[in-house]
């Protein structure tokens, strides 16, 4: 058996198939039948499959533990020196098993969900089972050819494995890829609810109910893992950041802004029964999206940090992406009567169909030809081809209904909303924000494929590019976070909304006007001028726009703070008039208080959130599930608003360069009253068996007050002693964080080289990461049946609450193990920059040695960007201006090696087409809603306000209506 | 004071439900019982394998507890497939509806529920003034009584039907004479199947058909009109009432709530209230 043990991996992968493959056609067959007995049957095939995948995750386990170098996979991500937790983590490292793992997490979800279903939703039942075995066999199928991670060496077993990536051996490791796979594969829940909703044409609001929570946690995960990949970032990649705007990045954002927009229009149809159409398109695009995210990453079509090694993989995925599209479509085709609220007859059926296939029959060979003429490669050919036809598709689609069905009364009432001052408005408008800004992150990230295959001009969209416009785009949301709690559902009374609009308003100029006056001396002033990314009026527009955002990120903060407080406010209050909370407030102010106390004692305010957090949720448990709904939403609000304000920190970060002899002091001034002074007490070095490890000793006090000792270290290693590693000394506070990197040490005159960085704020992203967990999960509580046994209800909230509260906080306190250490390796190597000219400069440019995906000069630390930097710093000497630079640079390698497009000629489109987009969409979406102010339903007015028996009915089922939500 | 019902011995009545598979409390325990076994498998593994083999051995060991249990699970797929199996028995009662208009204007008074009831709590936290409230509230209220007196329309066609088949049961209960063994129907068994959100409403009012106070000599009287019954309710469950083989299971009425508890049972399943009956008994 053992000299097969491989070939009984491969047969497991095909075992799998075979058994998605036999589930999924039990599966449809219990849907057309409606065949119970086929619908348990089949529900039985899912599990048998689940534990079919366990059993091969195990089985990939059990040959990493046995150090088994005889699979291919295993030889080159792990060798015998690994401890088992590494072992075990290097299942996701690399490309074979990352896919086993993305399978194994699915499989979890696809057990609970059939878990969670038992015999409800029995009419959708077989169609989610049977969508999320498709998905499975896809998975199953690359793992069965491309990617098999059980596959042999062609040169037998070796002694000893590669090993894992340095990089990869962390505790974030460990953490970040399955938060993030949890919250990519989740997606696909949904989208087997939105499949078989369409399929069995049940588009009501029940599929909207059932995947409430799951599409909730997957979106918790998306954040998470997001949060853990910046924090990862910031402490092990060493360039002081969080977040790069890599494509990988950007794939893992992106499904996380269309679920924010979709976990809002949601709602939209569970009150009103609108935006079916848009609500199913959400759902599928977020799984499109996810899917589009793997691509990215697997298939090396865009280079990127986290790319895995080149392989066939990427085509499968493009046909993969091929299949849902033109299933989906058909679908919503297929059901576009019932989706647009119109009887659901042959005719209108027939018409969608021919109408949406006919559009791709003519349209469709045109639009390839053209592509193909346009030298894209295959996956940017079918990327293009899909987007376009879908646009074509929707509109004449929406043409031939508007044209049939001008005289026919619809099913229901035609779409119609009471006033724009509602929130649902608010939400569509958040909806048309969220969905330009994936525009806007999806066309810069494709950007670069576009412009090859359009203008053959090979361009890199970096850092400084996103880093300029998102900051006014982002801004927007978060205003419209604010501005959209405001409103209430239906109608808001203009009186009201003035009233409402006074305390947020009055707090945000107060705070405005504070930071104004004392910004500056804090060390947070509200305007920071910095360098234009263009060199015409764009640029000088864009500079304009960053230098307000602290001020105005700031100013959004507080504004977003007040209002949810008001919020509270208001529904105290309103409890407390109706004594439906019996909580006394003097409990809630105590908690405050005590909470005030660990802040005190460990010296650390952040703390202080804890007894307002654990206050709101006493408060939050007792309120009705509708209810806890929303102001569990507000919170996760708060959550983001506190991110916003750690954001925001950026702006003012310091960077200074430094070498010190044993006994000096070097100061950084980060107000006029306040000062870190970094004392250098001298060199130390150790040896062990592997390395020789030299620290530069630090003491460091704030204000002359000691905050401790800090000691970054240069690893030069027995086995590659020609690039050492560099350790950084971390200070985490409140504040801000001193990050500080040693750079070369003299052993004779024991001179040593510093980087000195101080990041404001950035304590406020993980602690607003964490609330944003905590209160995700009290969105997610359980709600509790009515007439189950009151002893069971109890204990089944109890165990429900206790149970997400504990997950919640285990959630949002994972990182603090990493984050609580003082140092972190600096595998990249550091970069010596003298002021900030040059930092803006080598961040402008690219380092084009062909090995450094895509650092900028300021970050890269091989020999050719050092060489790079070296004439650079001539150029400047010379007197050279930074366009001249830049020009000369990129005359030399390239529009490519510049990190931000020129804004010339047909370049211009990467910020006018989404612009164009964005307000295209507002434009539609105004002139939709006048249509639908107009819309009052006819019906509703006949007898209007007439008493009848029917009103005392209404009254109790109005009664107990929440209690049967 | 003690009443017919709670004369009732016990015993007949509680052994039909408690080996009854619907009954949430023999579903919990079933659950328990699992969470127990695995909880004991896992603590067995730990303490007797991993001491003896290595953490690669004891991967292993999983390796092919997992893999029986998948072939378990398959083999028993194919069974339940091609009939060699029963259905479970919460499935037993689970019927696949297509679409239907009805359940459309159901959703759609649901919508309109909902509605109605934010615009309550708009008003209460002042995000709209009394004037504005009743202007879009009369709206949102015609329009569910619109609803509700077309899904009230919808069941005429259905009431004939339903009010044999009341007629045919309370028969049935008058010839048996021990009313413990009339069959009871499947309203009275979705009854104990709690946690179908869907049956709930129906479930209830089908409960209160019956008396269990009034249940002497076999004879059975209605405490609500038959009018107010569910005719689709009582007409897609007729099979079930001719044919079922189970018992009747004689239930105490809570006098708060109406809601039906066990006949041993000391306080209210529902509304915690101390039943009647409880010092009659003792």
């Amino acid at each position: 058996m053992w000299n097969s043990f491989p070939l009984f991996g491969s047969a497991l992968i095909l075992c799998v198939m075979l058994a998605a493959a036999y589930t999924f056609a039990v599966g449809v067959n219990a849907g057309s039948k409606g065949s119970v007995r086929s619908l348990t049957s089949a529900r039985l095939g899912a599990y048998g499959t689940v534990a079919l995948i366990a059993v091969s995750v195990l089985t990939l386990a059990y040959a990493f533990l046995s150090h088994d170098f005889r699979l291919r996979y295993v030889a080159q991500h792990s060798d015998r020196s690994m401890p088992t937790v590494y072992l075990l983590t290097a299942l996701w490292g690399g490309q074979d098993g990352s896919i086993l793992w993305w399978l194994f997490l699915l499989s979890l979800y696809i057990g609970t969900c059939v878990l969670w279903l038992r015999n409800k939703f029995p009419e959708l039942q077989p169609y989610v089972i049977a969508t999320l075995m498709v998905v499975v066999l896809f998975f199953t199928v690359l793992m069965a050819f491309p990617a098999n991670p059980f596959a042999t060496s062609i040169a037998g077993a070796r002694g000893d494995g590669g090993g894992m990536n340095p990089l990869l051996q962390n505790f974030y490791m460990i953490i970040h890829p399955p938060s993030l796979y949890i919250g990519f594969v989740g997606c696909s829940i949904p989208f087997a609810f939105a499949v078989a909703a369409l399929v069995t044409g049940r588009l009501g609001t029940e599929w909207i109910l059932a995947i409430r929570k799951w599409m909730l946690f997957a979106w918790m995960f998306l954040a998470i893992g997001n949060t853990l990949g910046m924090l990862w970032a910031y402490e092990e990649l060493g360039w002081g950041g969080y977040w790069a705007w890599d494509p990988v990045e950007n794939a893992a954002f992106m499904p996380f802004l269309v679920a924010t927009a979709y976990l809002h229009s949601a709602m939209i149809q569970e009150r009103r029964g609108l935006f079916k159409v848009w609500n199913v398109f959400l759902v599928c695009l977020t799984f499109f999206m996810t899917i589009f995210g793997t691509f990215l990453t697997r298939s090396g079509a865009i280079a990127s940090v986290h790319s895995f090694a080149q392989s066939g993989i990427g085509t499968y995925f493009v046909y993969f992406l091929v299949a849902i599209f033109a299933f989906c479509v058909s679908l919503i085709l297929y059901r576009w009567p019932e989706l647009r609220d119109l009887p659901p007859n042959r005719k209108f059926r027939w018409a969608a169909l021919l109408s949406g296939w006919l559009v791709i029959g003519v349209t469709g060979p045109g639009v390839w030809f053209l592509l193909n003429n346009a030298h894209m490669g295959l996956s940017m050919r079918v990327l293009t081809f899909t987007a376009i036809i879908a646009l074509t598709v929707f509109v004449s689609v929406e043409l031939v209904y508007r044209r049939l069905t001008r005289d026919i009364p619809r099913a229901q009432v035609a779409p119609y909303i009471e006033s724009f001052l509602s929130r649902e408005f608010t939400f569509l408008l958040n909806n048309w924000a969220l969905l330009g800004f994936l525009g806007f992150v999806l066309v810069a990230t494709t950007f670069p494929m576009i412009s090859e295959a359009l203008w053959s001009e090979k361009v890199t969209v970096g850092p400084p590019y996103y880093n300029a416009w998102v900051q006014p785009l982002g801004l927007v949301i978060y205003v419209l976070m604010g501005v959209g709690t405001l409103f209430g559902w239906k109608k808001t009374s203009p009186s009201a909304f003035k009233k409402a609009c006074i305390a947020p308003v009055v707090a945000t100029v107060a705070a405005v006007s504070a930071h104004l006056a004392f910004g500056k001396a804090i060390g947070f002033p509200a305007v920071v001028w910095g360098d234009s990314v263009y060199a015409g009026t764009m640029g000088v527009v864009l500079r304009a726009i960053n230098a307000y955002s602290p001020g105005l990120g700031v100013a959004v903060a507080v504004f977003n703070v007040a209002v949810i407080a008001q919020e509270f406010v208001a529904l105290f209050q309103a409890r407390s008039k109706t004594k439906a909370d019996a909580t006394p407030v003097m409990l809630y102010l105590g908690i405050c208080v005590i909470g005030l106390v660990p802040a005190f004692l460990f010296k650390v305010p952040a703390v202080a959130v804890v007894g307002p957090v654990l206050a709101m949720f006493i408060a939050l448990v007792q309120l009705p599930a509708t209810s806890r709904r929303r102001y569990g939403g507000y919170m996760v609000h708060f959550g983001l608003v506190t991110m916003l304000l750690g954001f925001t920190g950026q702006s003012w970060n310091i960077n200074k360069e430094t070498s010190l002899s044993p006994g000096q002091t070097f100061a950084v001034e980060l107000s006029p009253t306040s000062r870190y002074e970094i004392t250098y007490k001298g060199p130390r070095m150790e040896v062990d068996a592997q390395k020789r490890m030299i620290f530069a000793d630090l003491t460091v006090t704030k204000n002359g007050v000691e905050l401790g000792a800090a000691s970054p270290a240069k690893f030069i290693y027995k086995k590659n002693a020609s690039s050492p590693t560099t350790e950084v000394a971390m200070l985490h506070t409140t504040r801000d964080d001193l990050y500080l990197v040693v750079g070369n040490v003299n052993p004779e005159t024991k001179l040593a080289a510093f980087q000195v960085h101080v990041n404001p704020l950035v304590m406020l992203i993980w602690l607003g990461c964490m609330l944003m967990v905590i209160f995700s999960f009290v969105c997610m509580w359980p709600e509790l049946a009515p007439n189950e046994s009151r002893v069971w209800q109890f204990a089944r909230g109890t165990a429900g609450a206790a149970a997400s509260i504990w997950l919640g906080l285990v959630l949002a306190l994972m990182p603090t193990q990493a984050f609580a250490l003082q140092t972190s390796s600096l595998h990249a190597g550091t970069v010596k920059i003298d002021n900030p000219q040059e930092k803006e400069i080598f961040a402008s440019l690219r380092c084009m040695c062909g090995d450094c995906a895509r650092d900028p000069l300021s970050t890269c630390a091989c020999s050719q960007a050092d060489a790079m930097r070296t004439r650079i710093r001539s150029q400047i000497a010379k007197g050279d201006s930074r366009d001249k630079i830049l020009e000369s640079y990129a005359a030399e390698f390239g529009t490519a090696s510049l990190s931000v497009p020129p804004d010339r000629g047909a370049l211009k489109a990467i910020y006018l087409g989404p612009l164009f987009l964005i307000g295209g969409g507002g434009l539609g979406l105004v002139l939709m809603m006048r249509k639908w102010r107009k819309n009052r339903p006819a019906e509703a007015t006949g007898n209007r306000g007439e008493k009848d028996k029917y009103d005392s009915r209404l009254e109790d089922e109005l009664k107990n209506l929440d209690e049967n939500l | 004071m003690t009443t017919a019902a709670q004369k009732v011995t016990p015993s007949k009545a509680d052994a039909s439900q408690d080996a009854s598979p619907h009954h949430p409390a023999s579903e919990t325990k079933r659950w328990i019982g699992l969470g127990v076994l695995a909880v004991l498998l896992v603590l067995v593994l730990s303490l007797v394998l991993v001491p003896i083999f290595t953490g690669a051995q004891f991967v292993l060991a999983l390796v092919a507890m997992v893999l029986l249990g998948a072939i378990l699970l398959l083999w028993n797929s194919v069974r339940m497939l091609v009939g060699e199996t029963e259905v479970p028995p919460e499935f037993e009662h689970v019927t696949m509806k297509r679409v239907s208009a009805r359940e459309q204007k159901l959703d759609r008074k649901k919508a309109v529920l909902r509605a109605l009831k934010d615009l309550e709590h708009e008003l209460s936290i002042g995000k709209i003034t009394r004037d504005d409230y009743e202007d879009v509230a009369e709206t949102y209220r015609d329009e569910a009584k619109i609803l509700m007196k077309e899904l009230d329309t919808d069941l005429d066609a259905h009431r004939p039907a339903a009010e044999r088949m009341l007629e045919n049961f309370l028969q049935k209960m008058a010839r048996s004479g021990d009313p413990s063994d009339v069959p009871v129907g499947q309203w009275q068994r979705a009854r104990d199947n709690a946690g179908e959100k869907d049956a709930k409403d129906e479930d209830v009012r089908a409960t209160r058909i019956l008396d269990p106070a009034k249940v002497e000599d076999g004879r059975a009287t209605l405490l609500i009109d038959p009018a107010e019954l569910d005719p689709v309710l009582l007409a897609s469950r007729a099979d079930a009432v001719e044919n079922d083989g189970g018992k009747a299971v004689l239930r105490v009425a809570c006098g708060a709530c109406a809601i039906l508890n066990d006949t041993d049972a000391k306080f209210c399943k529902s509304c915690g209230a101390k039943l009647a009956g409880e010092t009659g008994m003792a």
